[in-house]
Protein backbone atom coordinates (compact mmCIF):
# COMPACT_ATOMS: atom_id res chain seq x y z
CA UNK A 1 0.00 0.00 0.00
CA UNK A 2 3.03 2.27 0.72
CA UNK A 3 4.05 2.44 -2.94
CA UNK A 4 0.24 3.26 -3.99
CA UNK A 5 0.52 6.39 -1.49
CA UNK A 6 3.39 7.22 -2.51
CA UNK A 7 2.05 7.48 -6.33
CA UNK A 8 -1.26 9.34 -5.07
CA UNK A 9 1.30 12.28 -3.31
CA UNK A 10 3.36 12.47 -6.50
CA UNK A 11 0.01 12.55 -8.59
CA UNK A 12 -1.42 14.96 -6.15
CA UNK A 13 1.49 16.98 -5.38
CA UNK A 14 2.25 17.56 -9.11
CA UNK A 15 -0.89 17.94 -10.24
CA UNK A 16 -2.85 20.37 -7.68
CA UNK A 17 0.25 22.25 -6.25
CA UNK A 18 -2.08 25.03 -6.66
CA UNK A 19 -5.06 23.50 -4.79
CA UNK A 20 -2.88 22.37 -2.25
CA UNK A 21 -1.51 25.85 -1.31
CA UNK A 22 -4.82 27.27 -0.94
CA UNK A 23 -6.28 24.37 0.65
CA UNK A 24 -3.10 25.34 3.62
CA UNK A 25 -3.94 28.85 3.16
CA UNK A 26 -7.48 28.47 4.27
CA UNK A 27 -6.55 26.14 6.81
CA UNK A 28 -4.56 28.41 8.20
CA UNK A 29 -7.17 31.25 7.93
CA UNK A 30 -7.95 32.13 11.66
CA UNK A 31 -12.19 31.29 12.22
CA UNK A 32 -14.42 28.43 11.97
CA UNK A 33 -15.90 28.39 8.03
CA UNK A 34 -12.93 28.85 5.93
CA UNK A 35 -10.78 26.07 7.94
CA UNK A 36 -14.00 24.16 7.68
CA UNK A 37 -14.14 24.71 3.90
CA UNK A 38 -10.50 22.98 4.17
CA UNK A 39 -11.19 20.22 5.96
CA UNK A 40 -13.73 19.44 3.99
CA UNK A 41 -12.28 20.19 0.32
CA UNK A 42 -9.52 18.06 1.73
CA UNK A 43 -12.04 14.90 1.78
CA UNK A 44 -12.46 15.09 -1.93
CA UNK A 45 -8.59 14.66 -3.08
CA UNK A 46 -8.54 11.06 -2.96
CA UNK A 47 -11.81 11.33 -5.62
CA UNK A 48 -9.39 13.65 -7.57
CA UNK A 49 -6.58 10.56 -6.98
CA UNK A 50 -8.68 8.34 -8.41
CA UNK A 51 -9.89 10.25 -11.39
CA UNK A 52 -6.13 10.57 -12.25
CA UNK A 53 -5.88 6.67 -12.23
CA UNK A 54 -8.40 6.71 -14.39
CA UNK A 55 -7.04 8.88 -16.63
CA UNK A 56 -3.98 6.94 -16.94
CA UNK A 57 -5.54 3.74 -16.38
CA UNK A 58 -3.45 2.99 -13.82
CA UNK A 59 -5.47 0.50 -12.42
CA UNK A 60 -5.20 -2.48 -15.10
CA UNK A 61 -1.59 -1.99 -13.97
CA UNK A 62 -1.97 -1.68 -10.54
CA UNK A 63 -4.37 -4.82 -10.50
CA UNK A 64 -1.73 -6.80 -11.86
CA UNK A 65 0.93 -5.75 -9.45
CA UNK A 66 1.10 -7.29 -5.96
CA UNK A 67 -1.60 -4.82 -4.59
CA UNK A 68 -4.81 -6.88 -3.33
CA UNK A 69 -8.04 -5.16 -3.93
CA UNK A 70 -7.79 -4.12 -0.03
CA UNK A 71 -4.80 -2.23 -0.63
CA UNK A 72 -5.89 -0.64 -4.10
CA UNK A 73 -9.36 0.62 -1.89
CA UNK A 74 -7.63 1.11 1.56
CA UNK A 75 -5.06 3.57 -0.11
CA UNK A 76 -7.29 5.82 -1.06
CA UNK A 77 -9.35 5.90 2.68
CA UNK A 78 -5.89 6.62 4.46
CA UNK A 79 -5.19 9.21 1.86
CA UNK A 80 -8.40 10.89 2.88
CA UNK A 81 -7.89 10.68 6.62
CA UNK A 82 -4.09 12.02 5.75
CA UNK A 83 -5.30 15.10 4.00
CA UNK A 84 -7.99 15.95 6.36
CA UNK A 85 -5.92 14.99 9.26
CA UNK A 86 -3.50 17.73 8.26
CA UNK A 87 -5.83 20.04 7.46
CA UNK A 88 -7.90 20.35 10.74
CA UNK A 89 -4.40 20.31 12.66
CA UNK A 90 -3.43 23.42 10.37
CA UNK A 91 -6.49 24.56 11.38
CA UNK A 92 -6.36 24.40 15.14
CA UNK A 93 -2.05 25.47 14.67
CA UNK A 94 -3.58 28.63 13.29
CA UNK A 95 -6.00 29.32 15.46
CA UNK A 96 -4.01 28.96 18.85
CA UNK A 97 -1.10 31.13 17.30
CA UNK A 98 -4.05 33.59 16.03
CA UNK A 99 -5.37 34.00 19.84
CA UNK A 100 -1.84 34.73 21.18
CA UNK A 101 -1.24 37.66 18.96
CA UNK A 102 -5.10 38.80 19.06
CA UNK A 103 -8.63 38.52 21.12
CA UNK A 104 -9.55 36.09 19.00
CA UNK A 105 -10.79 32.77 21.53
CA UNK A 106 -9.47 29.32 21.38
CA UNK A 107 -10.67 26.83 23.51
CA UNK A 108 -12.15 23.77 23.72
CA UNK A 109 -15.33 24.96 21.75
CA UNK A 110 -12.65 25.67 18.24
CA UNK A 111 -11.47 21.90 18.79
CA UNK A 112 -14.82 20.81 18.74
CA UNK A 113 -15.98 21.91 15.88
CA UNK A 114 -12.78 21.32 14.16
CA UNK A 115 -13.03 17.88 15.14
CA UNK A 116 -16.94 17.96 14.37
CA UNK A 117 -16.30 18.75 10.59
CA UNK A 118 -12.84 16.35 10.29
CA UNK A 119 -16.25 13.55 11.43
CA UNK A 120 -18.22 15.45 8.56
CA UNK A 121 -15.37 15.10 5.76
CA UNK A 122 -14.49 11.48 6.26
CA UNK A 123 -18.47 11.05 6.60
CA UNK A 124 -18.64 12.58 3.22
CA UNK A 125 -15.35 11.13 1.86
CA UNK A 126 -17.35 7.52 2.98
CA UNK A 127 -20.21 8.35 1.34
CA UNK A 128 -18.50 9.09 -2.09
CA UNK A 129 -15.79 6.79 -2.03
CA UNK A 130 -18.41 3.13 -2.89
CA UNK A 131 -19.92 5.39 -5.36
CA UNK A 132 -16.91 6.21 -6.89
CA UNK A 133 -15.19 2.76 -6.83
CA UNK A 134 -18.52 1.27 -8.24
CA UNK A 135 -19.43 3.63 -11.31
CA UNK A 136 -16.15 5.82 -11.79
CA UNK A 137 -15.63 9.63 -11.19
CA UNK A 138 -17.14 10.31 -14.22
CA UNK A 139 -20.78 8.59 -13.84
CA UNK A 140 -20.19 9.25 -10.04
CA UNK A 141 -19.76 12.94 -10.04
CA UNK A 142 -23.31 14.25 -10.33
CA UNK A 143 -24.17 12.48 -6.92
CA UNK A 144 -20.77 13.34 -5.50
CA UNK A 145 -21.73 17.37 -6.26
CA UNK A 146 -24.95 17.53 -5.02
CA UNK A 147 -23.59 14.91 -1.79
CA UNK A 148 -21.19 17.36 -1.37
CA UNK A 149 -22.80 20.60 -1.58
CA UNK A 150 -25.81 19.55 0.71
CA UNK A 151 -23.24 18.69 3.43
CA UNK A 152 -21.26 21.86 3.34
CA UNK A 153 -24.11 24.07 3.58
CA UNK A 154 -25.37 22.10 6.54
CA UNK A 155 -22.29 22.49 8.17
CA UNK A 156 -21.47 25.90 7.33
CA UNK A 157 -25.03 26.87 8.35
CA UNK A 158 -25.38 24.86 11.93
CA UNK A 159 -22.31 23.44 12.54
CA UNK A 160 -20.72 25.76 15.13
CA UNK A 161 -24.70 27.27 16.55
CA UNK A 162 -25.53 23.53 16.90
CA UNK A 163 -22.34 23.03 19.54
CA UNK A 164 -23.12 26.70 21.03
CA UNK A 165 -26.71 25.56 21.21
CA UNK A 166 -26.46 21.98 22.50
CA UNK A 167 -23.50 23.78 25.51
CA UNK A 168 -26.22 26.70 26.31
CA UNK A 169 -28.89 23.69 26.41
CA UNK A 170 -26.62 22.10 29.49
CA UNK A 171 -26.21 19.12 26.81
CA UNK A 172 -23.11 16.99 27.64
CA UNK A 173 -20.82 18.43 24.60
CA UNK A 174 -18.51 15.14 25.19
CA UNK A 175 -20.97 13.05 24.95
CA UNK A 176 -21.78 14.49 21.72
CA UNK A 177 -18.36 14.61 20.33
CA UNK A 178 -17.96 11.09 21.13
CA UNK A 179 -21.20 10.09 19.74
CA UNK A 180 -20.22 11.72 16.35
CA UNK A 181 -16.51 10.30 16.34
CA UNK A 182 -17.98 7.10 16.79
CA UNK A 183 -20.55 7.33 14.31
CA UNK A 184 -17.70 8.71 11.47
CA UNK A 185 -15.74 5.50 12.66
CA UNK A 186 -18.97 3.16 11.83
CA UNK A 187 -19.78 4.92 8.99
CA UNK A 188 -16.09 4.22 7.94
CA UNK A 189 -15.83 0.55 8.17
CA UNK A 190 -19.55 -0.31 6.38
CA UNK A 191 -18.21 2.50 3.92
CA UNK A 192 -15.02 0.24 3.29
CA UNK A 193 -16.80 -3.09 3.48
CA UNK A 194 -19.49 -1.58 0.76
CA UNK A 195 -16.71 -0.40 -1.36
CA UNK A 196 -14.65 -3.76 -1.47
CA UNK A 197 -17.46 -5.30 -2.81
CA UNK A 198 -18.27 -2.22 -5.35
CA UNK A 199 -14.65 -2.79 -6.36
CA UNK A 200 -15.53 -6.41 -7.06
CA UNK A 201 -18.31 -6.06 -8.86
CA UNK A 202 -16.17 -3.49 -11.23
CA UNK A 203 -13.29 -5.97 -11.28
CA UNK A 204 -16.94 -8.59 -12.48
CA UNK A 205 -17.53 -6.48 -15.47
CA UNK A 206 -14.07 -6.75 -16.52
CA UNK A 207 -13.32 -3.12 -16.38
CA UNK B 1 3.28 -30.59 -25.17
CA UNK B 2 6.80 -31.73 -23.74
CA UNK B 3 6.02 -30.89 -19.40
CA UNK B 4 9.37 -30.00 -17.73
CA UNK B 5 9.33 -30.47 -14.18
CA UNK B 6 7.19 -26.67 -13.14
CA UNK B 7 5.11 -25.44 -15.38
CA UNK B 8 5.10 -21.52 -15.52
CA UNK B 9 1.83 -21.29 -16.22
CA UNK B 10 -1.14 -23.52 -16.49
CA UNK B 11 -4.53 -22.85 -17.84
CA UNK B 12 -7.58 -25.03 -18.12
CA UNK B 13 -10.62 -24.78 -19.53
CA UNK B 14 -10.68 -21.33 -19.00
CA UNK B 15 -14.02 -19.42 -19.47
CA UNK B 16 -15.05 -15.84 -19.76
CA UNK B 17 -18.35 -14.68 -20.85
CA UNK B 18 -18.87 -11.13 -21.81
CA UNK B 19 -22.47 -9.85 -23.78
CA UNK B 20 -20.65 -9.86 -27.07
CA UNK B 21 -17.60 -12.05 -26.65
CA UNK B 22 -16.73 -15.32 -24.96
CA UNK B 23 -13.35 -17.19 -24.52
CA UNK B 24 -14.01 -20.49 -24.80
CA UNK B 25 -12.39 -23.05 -23.03
CA UNK B 26 -8.77 -22.06 -23.17
CA UNK B 27 -6.19 -24.71 -22.17
CA UNK B 28 -2.66 -24.54 -22.51
CA UNK B 29 0.69 -24.66 -20.34
CA UNK B 30 3.98 -23.24 -20.43
CA UNK B 31 6.95 -25.05 -19.19
CA UNK B 32 9.70 -23.24 -17.53
CA UNK B 33 12.21 -21.78 -19.36
CA UNK B 34 10.39 -21.27 -22.39
CA UNK B 35 8.78 -18.64 -24.88
CA UNK B 36 5.40 -19.09 -25.52
CA UNK B 37 3.90 -16.26 -28.03
CA UNK B 38 0.03 -15.29 -28.03
CA UNK B 39 -1.22 -14.78 -31.28
CA UNK B 40 -4.59 -13.43 -32.91
CA UNK B 41 -6.53 -10.94 -34.35
CA UNK B 42 -8.18 -7.83 -32.46
CA UNK B 43 -10.71 -8.58 -30.43
CA UNK B 44 -9.38 -12.88 -30.28
CA UNK B 45 -9.43 -12.95 -26.83
CA UNK B 46 -4.87 -12.19 -25.76
CA UNK B 47 -5.60 -9.58 -23.46
CA UNK B 48 -9.02 -11.38 -21.45
CA UNK B 49 -6.54 -14.31 -21.41
CA UNK B 50 -3.72 -12.41 -19.98
CA UNK B 51 -6.41 -10.48 -17.60
CA UNK B 52 -7.74 -13.61 -16.53
CA UNK B 53 -4.32 -15.44 -15.67
CA UNK B 54 -2.98 -12.15 -13.49
CA UNK B 55 -6.29 -12.53 -11.67
CA UNK B 56 -7.68 -9.17 -12.66
CA UNK B 57 -10.99 -9.95 -14.15
CA UNK B 58 -13.07 -12.90 -12.87
CA UNK B 59 -13.30 -15.68 -15.11
CA UNK B 60 -16.30 -17.92 -15.43
CA UNK B 61 -14.71 -21.11 -15.48
CA UNK B 62 -11.51 -23.39 -15.46
CA UNK B 63 -8.45 -22.88 -13.33
CA UNK B 64 -5.37 -21.07 -13.94
CA UNK B 65 -2.05 -21.98 -12.16
CA UNK B 66 0.65 -19.20 -12.13
CA UNK B 67 4.72 -20.69 -11.16
CA UNK B 68 2.20 -23.58 -9.24
CA UNK B 69 0.07 -21.21 -7.17
CA UNK B 70 -3.67 -21.39 -8.11
CA UNK B 71 -4.64 -17.71 -9.25
CA UNK B 72 -7.56 -17.74 -7.08
CA UNK B 73 -5.79 -18.63 -3.41
CA UNK B 74 -4.34 -15.30 -1.35
CA UNK B 75 -0.67 -16.76 -1.74
CA UNK B 76 -1.02 -15.19 -5.33
CA UNK B 77 -0.32 -12.16 -4.39
CA UNK B 78 3.48 -13.56 -3.07
CA UNK B 79 3.71 -14.71 -6.56
CA UNK B 80 2.46 -11.63 -8.51
CA UNK B 81 6.10 -10.30 -6.92
CA UNK B 82 7.72 -12.87 -9.46
CA UNK B 83 5.80 -11.91 -12.67
CA UNK B 84 7.43 -9.00 -14.36
CA UNK B 85 3.92 -7.28 -16.49
CA UNK B 86 4.03 -5.22 -19.86
CA UNK B 87 0.66 -4.12 -20.95
CA UNK B 88 -0.18 -2.47 -24.40
CA UNK B 89 0.40 1.10 -23.07
CA UNK B 90 2.16 1.58 -19.51
CA UNK B 91 0.01 3.29 -17.75
CA UNK B 92 1.74 5.17 -15.17
CA UNK B 93 0.41 8.09 -14.07
CA UNK B 94 1.19 11.10 -16.50
CA UNK B 95 3.13 13.39 -14.08
CA UNK B 96 5.55 10.70 -12.65
CA UNK B 97 9.08 10.60 -13.98
CA UNK B 98 11.40 7.55 -13.97
CA UNK B 99 12.63 9.13 -10.74
CA UNK B 100 9.33 8.63 -9.52
CA UNK B 101 8.77 5.22 -10.47
CA UNK B 102 11.86 3.88 -9.04
CA UNK B 103 10.93 4.75 -5.43
CA UNK B 104 6.93 3.70 -6.14
CA UNK B 105 8.31 0.04 -7.28
CA UNK B 106 10.90 0.31 -5.14
CA UNK B 107 8.03 0.42 -2.33
CA UNK B 108 5.75 -1.82 -3.92
CA UNK B 109 8.19 -4.93 -5.17
CA UNK B 110 10.05 -6.49 -2.15
CA UNK B 111 13.11 -7.37 -4.63
CA UNK B 112 13.01 -4.02 -6.58
CA UNK B 113 16.91 -3.98 -8.31
CA UNK B 114 17.47 -0.42 -8.11
CA UNK B 115 20.99 -0.87 -9.99
CA UNK B 116 19.18 -2.81 -12.50
CA UNK B 117 16.65 -0.36 -13.25
CA UNK B 118 19.42 2.39 -13.52
CA UNK B 119 21.14 0.21 -16.06
CA UNK B 120 17.90 -0.83 -17.78
CA UNK B 121 17.07 3.17 -18.55
CA UNK B 122 20.89 4.39 -19.31
CA UNK B 123 20.52 1.18 -22.06
CA UNK B 124 17.18 2.66 -23.17
CA UNK B 125 18.24 5.64 -23.22
CA UNK B 126 15.32 6.93 -21.15
CA UNK B 127 15.49 10.42 -18.78
CA UNK B 128 15.32 10.47 -15.28
CA UNK B 129 13.28 13.88 -14.70
CA UNK B 130 11.24 14.20 -17.91
CA UNK B 131 7.59 13.28 -16.88
CA UNK B 132 6.19 10.03 -18.51
CA UNK B 133 3.29 12.08 -20.17
CA UNK B 134 6.15 13.67 -22.79
CA UNK B 135 7.73 10.34 -23.62
CA UNK B 136 7.08 9.31 -27.18
CA UNK B 137 5.01 5.79 -26.75
CA UNK B 138 8.50 3.61 -27.74
CA UNK B 139 10.28 5.55 -24.48
CA UNK B 140 6.57 4.64 -22.40
CA UNK B 141 7.10 0.97 -23.53
CA UNK B 142 10.56 1.05 -22.67
CA UNK B 143 10.26 2.52 -19.48
CA UNK B 144 7.54 -0.32 -18.61
CA UNK B 145 10.10 -3.00 -19.58
CA UNK B 146 12.69 -1.50 -17.62
CA UNK B 147 9.86 -1.79 -14.65
CA UNK B 148 9.68 -5.24 -15.63
CA UNK B 149 12.59 -6.43 -15.98
CA UNK B 150 14.05 -5.04 -12.19
CA UNK B 151 12.32 -6.63 -9.75
CA UNK B 152 14.12 -10.43 -10.47
CA UNK B 153 10.82 -11.40 -11.91
CA UNK B 154 10.62 -15.18 -12.83
CA UNK B 155 7.80 -14.97 -15.42
CA UNK B 156 7.21 -12.06 -18.16
CA UNK B 157 3.91 -11.67 -19.47
CA UNK B 158 4.07 -9.22 -22.06
CA UNK B 159 0.89 -7.99 -24.11
CA UNK B 160 1.63 -6.40 -27.22
CA UNK B 161 5.07 -4.60 -25.45
CA UNK B 162 7.04 -4.32 -28.65
CA UNK B 163 4.19 -2.16 -30.56
CA UNK B 164 4.96 1.48 -31.44
CA UNK B 165 8.44 0.11 -31.36
CA UNK B 166 11.09 1.03 -34.59
CA UNK B 167 12.52 -2.59 -36.20
CA UNK B 168 15.77 -1.72 -34.21
CA UNK B 169 14.43 -1.55 -30.77
CA UNK B 170 12.53 -4.39 -31.26
CA UNK B 171 14.95 -6.67 -32.11
CA UNK B 172 17.16 -5.23 -29.18
CA UNK B 173 14.08 -6.29 -26.78
CA UNK B 174 13.89 -9.48 -28.19
CA UNK B 175 16.94 -10.14 -27.53
CA UNK B 176 16.71 -9.40 -23.77
CA UNK B 177 13.67 -11.53 -23.38
CA UNK B 178 15.49 -14.45 -25.13
CA UNK B 179 18.38 -13.53 -22.57
CA UNK B 180 16.03 -13.65 -19.80
CA UNK B 181 14.98 -16.93 -20.38
CA UNK B 182 18.77 -18.49 -20.39
CA UNK B 183 17.71 -19.18 -16.46
CA UNK B 184 15.74 -22.22 -17.06
CA UNK B 185 13.72 -21.12 -14.20
CA UNK B 186 12.71 -17.94 -16.15
CA UNK B 187 9.76 -17.60 -18.84
CA UNK B 188 7.73 -15.64 -20.78
CA UNK B 189 4.18 -15.25 -22.06
CA UNK B 190 4.05 -12.58 -24.75
CA UNK B 191 1.51 -11.58 -27.01
CA UNK B 192 2.20 -9.77 -30.11
CA UNK B 193 0.35 -9.05 -33.43
CA UNK B 194 3.81 -8.96 -35.55
CA UNK B 195 3.96 -12.66 -35.64
CA UNK B 196 7.37 -12.55 -37.35
CA UNK B 197 8.15 -11.30 -33.84
CA UNK B 198 7.26 -13.86 -32.53
CA UNK B 199 8.86 -16.81 -35.27
CA UNK B 200 12.30 -15.12 -34.32
CA UNK B 201 11.91 -16.02 -30.09
CA UNK B 202 9.22 -18.34 -29.23
CA UNK B 203 9.47 -21.90 -28.30
CA UNK B 204 5.32 -22.22 -28.14
CA UNK B 205 2.65 -20.42 -30.20
CA UNK B 206 -0.87 -20.51 -29.18
CA UNK B 207 -3.20 -18.68 -31.43
CA UNK B 208 -6.52 -17.86 -30.39
CA UNK B 209 -9.56 -16.99 -33.29
CA UNK B 210 -12.60 -15.06 -31.56
CA UNK B 211 -12.10 -16.48 -28.58
CA UNK B 212 -10.96 -20.20 -29.23
CA UNK B 213 -8.25 -21.96 -29.20
CA UNK B 214 -7.26 -23.14 -32.49
CA UNK B 215 -3.80 -24.10 -32.22
CA UNK B 216 -1.44 -24.74 -29.09
CA UNK B 217 2.13 -26.08 -30.05
CA UNK B 218 5.74 -26.16 -30.63
CA UNK B 219 6.49 -22.90 -32.70
CA UNK B 220 9.20 -25.53 -34.91
CA UNK B 221 6.84 -28.67 -34.78
CA UNK B 222 4.17 -26.13 -36.30
CA UNK B 223 6.81 -25.30 -39.44
CA UNK B 224 7.71 -29.10 -39.60
CA UNK B 225 4.39 -29.82 -39.49
CA UNK B 226 2.07 -27.16 -41.90
CA UNK B 227 2.87 -26.55 -45.30
CA UNK B 228 1.91 -24.55 -48.22
CA UNK B 229 0.44 -26.55 -51.74
CA UNK B 230 0.10 -24.56 -54.53
CA UNK B 231 -2.42 -26.43 -56.56
CA UNK B 232 -4.60 -26.48 -59.59
CA UNK B 233 -8.29 -27.23 -59.73
CA UNK B 234 -7.98 -30.88 -60.88
CA UNK B 235 -5.32 -31.47 -58.58
CA UNK B 236 -7.24 -30.34 -55.87
CA UNK B 237 -9.31 -33.47 -55.17
CA UNK B 238 -6.47 -35.60 -54.51
CA UNK B 239 -6.13 -34.51 -51.51
CA UNK B 240 -7.53 -35.72 -48.71
CA UNK B 241 -9.85 -32.73 -46.93
CA UNK B 242 -8.89 -33.38 -43.41
CA UNK B 243 -5.54 -32.81 -44.15
CA UNK B 244 -6.28 -29.20 -45.56
CA UNK B 245 -6.32 -26.20 -42.55
CA UNK B 246 -7.22 -23.33 -45.07
CA UNK B 247 -7.26 -22.30 -48.72
CA UNK B 248 -7.15 -19.12 -50.55
CA UNK B 249 -9.02 -20.06 -53.88
CA UNK B 250 -8.01 -17.95 -57.20
CA UNK B 251 -9.21 -18.45 -60.70
CA UNK B 252 -6.05 -20.48 -61.69
CA UNK B 253 -6.34 -23.07 -58.43
CA UNK B 254 -5.86 -22.81 -54.91
CA UNK B 255 -3.12 -22.03 -52.25
CA UNK B 256 -3.83 -24.40 -49.14
CA UNK B 257 -1.84 -24.97 -45.95
CA UNK B 258 -2.07 -28.80 -45.33
CA UNK B 259 -0.64 -31.03 -42.80
CA UNK B 260 2.51 -32.41 -44.75
CA UNK B 261 2.17 -36.22 -43.34
CA UNK B 262 -1.21 -36.58 -44.62
CA UNK B 263 -0.32 -35.09 -48.64
CA UNK B 264 2.00 -37.91 -50.82
CA UNK B 265 4.93 -37.35 -51.48
CA UNK B 266 3.95 -36.62 -55.19
CA UNK B 267 3.18 -33.05 -54.06
CA UNK B 268 5.82 -30.18 -53.72
CA UNK B 269 5.02 -28.86 -50.60
CA UNK B 270 6.64 -25.33 -49.73
CA UNK B 271 7.89 -24.66 -46.56
CA UNK B 272 5.59 -22.03 -44.45
CA UNK B 273 5.86 -19.56 -42.11
CA UNK B 274 4.11 -18.93 -38.82
CA UNK B 275 2.27 -16.17 -40.18
CA UNK B 276 1.23 -18.00 -43.00
CA UNK B 277 -0.17 -20.69 -40.92
CA UNK B 278 -2.03 -18.06 -38.86
CA UNK B 279 -3.91 -16.58 -41.48
CA UNK B 280 -4.74 -20.11 -43.83
CA UNK B 281 -6.09 -21.28 -40.26
CA UNK B 282 -8.11 -17.81 -39.30
CA UNK B 283 -9.43 -17.84 -42.77
CA UNK B 284 -9.93 -21.88 -42.65
CA UNK B 285 -12.33 -20.87 -39.21
CA UNK B 286 -14.05 -18.58 -41.35
CA UNK B 287 -14.91 -20.46 -43.97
Amino acid sequence: MKGLMIKDAYTLVKQMKVFLIMLVVFACIPGYSVSSFAVIYASMLPMTSIAYDERSRWDRLAAMMPYSARDIIMSKYVLGYILTGIAALLSLAAQAVASVFSSSAFGTEYVISILLVLCCAVIIQSAELPIIFRFGVEKGRLSLIILTVVIVIVIMSFGGGLVRHFAHMGMNVSFMTAACITAALVINVISVFISQKAYAKKMQAGH
Amino acid sequence: MTQTQTNAIEVRGLNKIYSDFKLDDISFILPSGCIMGLVGENGAGKSTAINLIMDAISRDGGTVDVLGVDNQSREFINVKEDVGIVLDEAYFPEVLTAKNVNTVMKNTYRRWNEKKYAEMLSRFSLPLSKPFRDFSRGMKMKLAIAVALSHEARLLILDEATGGLDPMMRDEILDIFNDFTRDEDHSVLISSHIVSDLEKICDYIVFLHRGKLMVCEEKDRLLEEYAVLRLSREQMKDIPAGSVMGMKENAFGAEMLVRRSEVSDAFHTEHTTLEDIILFMAKGAQD
